[in-house]
């Protein structure tokens, strides 16, 4: 695969389709890559691709100007579309090559959560697609493996229950704002938690302040989160946020059967409006 | 520092006889800012407005509250008086104590803390408003009319008759509309060509219209005063500056054709104008059935055209336009009854329609005039007419009544007795709704002197027999069981709304009901406006109408119209969306939920990167300032000047600042 992925970008820079490819290359730890940028042919050896390229690397594609290639798994691709669906990119200026994922792990070698119930092996949208020759499936999967399984937990709790977790989980945040900066989806040049006039959201570390920015976080990504869980990744004091947007995801697919980052011509269902909308929810 | 005058309006004793205004006033000049307050009997009155300007003097007040009725009856009043005492009209807030508050509670006590607590709100948003500009935009001086009956006809007519300019958009080959294709009309038995076809050639003859029939509204863009509209004018493959109407094409053109405007009761040419009155008149090819286009054999009638107008190459054109206002006039289809399967699910051919009827009526017509049976040809003597077919009819039709249906198969039976004084009429009605003028006693007349008989009942069944149609129903009057063997059943199909109305309806961004017709702006007080200022509803496209009324709506339509016209310059309330491009993102949610199509997307130079970046921009023109926008934005970007975020958050903080408020 990895021969095919350099010989697909090699022939991309050369034939001046883009002028810059976003990769994976190795980091000077064997369970870690990170991202790369490479602008020339004999460049592209740098590339590599392996079970540890867990970054949604579509995160710099508003960032870098021009014509510019990428090396996407099917879950960076559901980001690819959400952010075409959202104006902030030009599908014409970007070439992806998309990469069939079995899975990806976790530092300690733990098949991710996510790719558990992943259902985008092979891409949705791609420009050259790199195939696996091992046939698919090493994950087992298990009854506990369903789409929402990880939402049983909290949803089994009552309501009192449930905000008394939530306001343990958003004790912990110390507004790093580590999730916002990684999410490919939390694009805005000025995000409303630093709005000052009026300031919707209290700047410091405070449960009230920490609770409004996380709830205000996940009502901003509902019926737009593809699930890429970069934001739990990265957080440093381990809030669950994949569950918090995972909830939001089933509401909204259940609501409007829609689920985000898979049809680009569709409308995400919270900018949309029938006239014939039943509106059973405010009955 | 703000300095708030608070006026507490009695409203006689609508507010006052449940709120203690008194109390009100005496507890509002304890807000803050609050420099002067006081209660009235009549805000309103000249001495009400006269009373808040002289206070704005005494007391060097900057901002105004006035606790009284709804903003919607005298926001405007007061805003005049305002400005009238010297201040900028948005520095006026207007608190709602009676339609919220003392028409709704009876507790005395509970009103007045209620009340109290609408006026706080009140001083506390009006000590952050901003001093708002009305800004002015100009009008294109020419109206737009979609559709080319008698609505669009009269329309322009009178758009014409006013000094503007008016354009015609008319899908079919010919103006005219239904009205051509009916013989005489209700309650007066003029000929319908004979009134219609004068205004048709006044149309045609007038400088001011221009007409594009064959031709359909494509999109729709702009606003009041600037409405962009691309329009597609279907190849005719006829050049109309060349072509004189001679007729030789279609006297030549071995192709024929059900004809649609005789009901498919009479034949036409591939090459064809639809009547003999057409206007324009010349003709279009037919190019589905022409034999030239489908098999390139033929090409008569480009050989016998004196004037070499027949041009085989000509392509759709899409041109675009700009109109000031535009009027809806595209009027209605009828109901189809095949799925009755009481009438026989439309299979039978003498079972037919009032149109067709009204066709085979006209002495120019398919039949010259002749009553017949559309299966043999020969003459029909024995015809029912049924009333209420598809309206009516929650269950399978529409639920309305199509309010013509009474008058003209009333004026269908007379006619058919003038044709042949042998011939039967028979009614099935359910009730005869002739409310107009002179319309009764039509009726009677047909009834009492023309001898047609009226029968109160349903029907329950047609079927044939020995050739004949068997009409089965019921006479609920004397409580019989009735037998007709009829030559002829012609059905008053209910008038719908024509299948493509919703998708016009959302090029203009008008309303429409569950039926798929438009909605007026307020069916008493406004009702040929729609939500939409400059678009205009005239005609059957509303609702049913008979000649008079659409004509009648027409003229309403065209008055409308050309009272927007007739400014220099509109004026645009100011409280609208506005977008800070700093903070925009440019995703352009705000532009999906705006129901008025107001948003639109801009490139502009980001002021750090240099680089180019997409934003969303706000048309003031077309901006009713509802707020969607402003709630579907994340970064909060959008805010809504008259209702900025810190005017809501100031009256939020208002009510909780003394309950340990929080964010």
């Amino acid at each position: 695969m990895l021969e095919q992925l350099r010989k697909k970008a090699k022939e991309l820079l050369k034939n001046k389709e883009v002028e810059v490819i976003i990769g994976y290359q190795k980091s000077n730890n064997n369970s870690f890559t990170t991202p790369c940028f490479i602008e020339s042919e004999d460049g592209v050896d740098r590339l590599t691709w392996d079970e540890h390229c867990v970054y949604n690397l579509s995160l710099y594609l508003k960032e870098v100007k021009g014509k510019v290639g990428i090396v996407a798994k099917g879950c960076d691709v559901k980001s690819i579309v959400a952010l075409m669906q959202e104006n902030q990119i030009d599908r014409d200026r970007i070439k992806i090559i998309a990469l069939e994922c079995q899975a990806q792990v976790d530092q300690e070698g733990q098949i991710l959560e996510k790719c558990r119930t992943c259902q985008v092996h092979i891409p949705g949208m791609y420009d050259e697609l790199v195939r696996s020759k091992t046939s698919p499936s090493k994950i087992e999967s298990k009854e506990s493996d369903k789409e929402y399984s990880v939402l049983e937990e909290l949803e089994a709790k009552s309501t009192p229950e449930r905000w008394q977790f939530w306001q343990r989980q958003f004790e912990k945040c110390i507004r790093c704002y580590a999730c916002r900066q990684v999410c490919p989806l939390c694009y805005c040049s000025e995000c409303i938690s630093e709005k000052t006039a009026p300031q919707w959201i209290l700047p410091s570390p405070s449960l009230k302040g920490n609770t409004t920015w996380n709830i205000v976080r996940a009502f901003h990504l509902a019926g737009r989160c593809i699930d890429c869980g970069e934001c739990e990744r990265v957080c440093p004091v381990n809030i669950p946020l994949r569950r918090l947007n995972k909830k939001m995801e089933k509401e909204i697919q259940t609501m409007f059967n829609y689920v985000p980052g898979l049809d680009s011509k569709k409308k995400p269902p919270l900018v949309d409006f029938r006239v014939d909308d039943p509106q059973e929810f405010i009955r | 520092m703000a300095r708030i005058g608070v006026f507490v309006c009695h409203c006689g004793t609508n507010i006052s006889a449940t709120v203690d205004v008194k109390k009100v006033a005496e507890i509002a000049k304890g807000f803050p800012g609050v420099k002067f307050a006081t209660d009235y009997r009549y805000m309103c009155s000249e001495p009400g407005q006269d009373l808040i300007q002289k206070m704005v003097k005494e007391h060097n007040l900057t901002r105004i509250v006035v606790a009284a009725c709804s903003p919607s009856l005298h926001e405007k009043t007061f805003r005049t008086c305002t400005q009238n005492a010297g201040l900028n009209p948005y520095f006026f807030e207007m608190a709602n104590i009676r339609e919220q508050c003392s028409w709704v509670h009876d507790d005395r006590e509970e009103a007045t803390l209620k009340a109290i607590d609408i006026v706080k709100l009140a001083t506390a948003k009006v000590g952050k408003n901003n001093p708002l500009q009305t800004t002015f935009i100009p009008v294109e001086k020419k109206v737009l009319i979609i559709g080319g009956g008698i609505s669009g006809i009269q329309a322009a007519i009178d758009v014409a008759f006013n000094g503007f300019k008016a354009v015609i958009v008319e899908r079919e080959p010919s103006i005219g509309g239904r009205m051509a294709m009916f013989d005489k009309t209700f309650p007066t038995l003029d000929c319908a060509a004979c009134i219609l076809t004068p205004k048709m050639v006044e149309v045609n003859q007038s400088d001011l219209i221009k007409l594009y029939t064959y031709s359909e509204v494509e999109e729709v863009s702009g606003y009041v005063g600037n409405f962009k509209v691309k329009i597609r004018r279907k190849a005719r493959l006829v050049d109309e500056n060349k072509c004189n109407g001679c007729g030789t094409c279609w006297q030549r053109c071995p192709v024929r054709l059900p004809s649609e405007f005789d009901m498919n009761l009479g034949k036409r040419k591939a090459i064809y104008v639809p009547f003999p009155q057409a206007v324009p008149n010349v003709p279009v090819i037919d190019q589905k059935h022409c034999l030239y286009i489908n098999k390139k054999k033929c090409g008569i009638c480009k050989k016998v055209c004196p004037f070499e107008a027949i041009d085989y190459e000509q392509e759709d054109e899409v041109i675009e336009e700009q109109f000031g206002a535009i009027i809806v006039a595209t009027g209605f289809t009828m109901f189809d009854h095949s799925i009755y399967g009481e009438y026989g699910y439309g299979k039978y051919k003498n079972v037919t329609t009032g149109l067709h009827f009204e066709r085979m009526l006209n002495s120019s017509g398919p039949t010259g005039g002749k009553i017949v049976r559309p299966s043999d040809g020969k003459e029909a003597k024995k015809v029912v007419f049924i009333q209420c077919v598809g309206s009516r009819d929650e269950a399978r039709g529409m639920p309305y009544c199509s309010r013509l249906c009474c008058m003209y198969t009333a004026k269908q039976a007379l006619l058919l007795k003038e044709h042949n004084p042998e011939a039967e009429a028979y009614v099935f009605y359910i009730d005869i709704r002739a409310a107009g003028k002179n319309y009764e006693e039509f009726v009677e007349r047909v009834q009492d002197e023309y001898g047609a008989t009226y029968l109160r009942g349903r029907v329950s069944k047609i079927f044939q027999r020995n050739g004949r149609l068997m009409v089965r129903g019921c006479d609920t009057l004397s409580g019989t069981q009735i037998e007709i063997d009829a030559d002829l059943v012609v059905l008053a199909t209910a008038l719908i709304a024509r299948p493509d109305a919703i998708k016009l309806a959302q090029m203009l961004h008008i309303p429409y009901d569950q039926n798929r017709l438009f909605t007026e702006a307020h069916p008493k007080l406004a009702p040929v406006e729609t939500v939409t200022t400059g678009v205009f509803l005239t005609g059957a496209c509303q609702s049913p109408k008979d000649i008079p009324d659409t004509v009648a709506t027409a003229s309403a339509a065209s008055v409308k119209a050309c009272g927007l016209l007739s400014h220099e310059k509109l004026p645009i309330d100011p409280q609208i969306a506005r977008v800070d491009v700093e903070i925009c993102s440019g995703c352009l949610a705000c532009k999906e939920v705006c129901p008025f199509g107001a948003i639109e997307k801009e490139e502009i130079v980001d002021r750090v990167t240099q680089q180019k970046r997409w934003v969303a921009k706000v048309a003031p023109s077309l901006c009713n300032g509802c707020g969607a926008c402003n709630t579907a934005c994340r970064p909060g970007a959008i805010d809504l000047d008259g209702f900025t975020e810190e005017q809501i958050f100031g009256q939020i903080e208002s009510l909780t600042a003394d309950k340990g408020n929080e964010r």
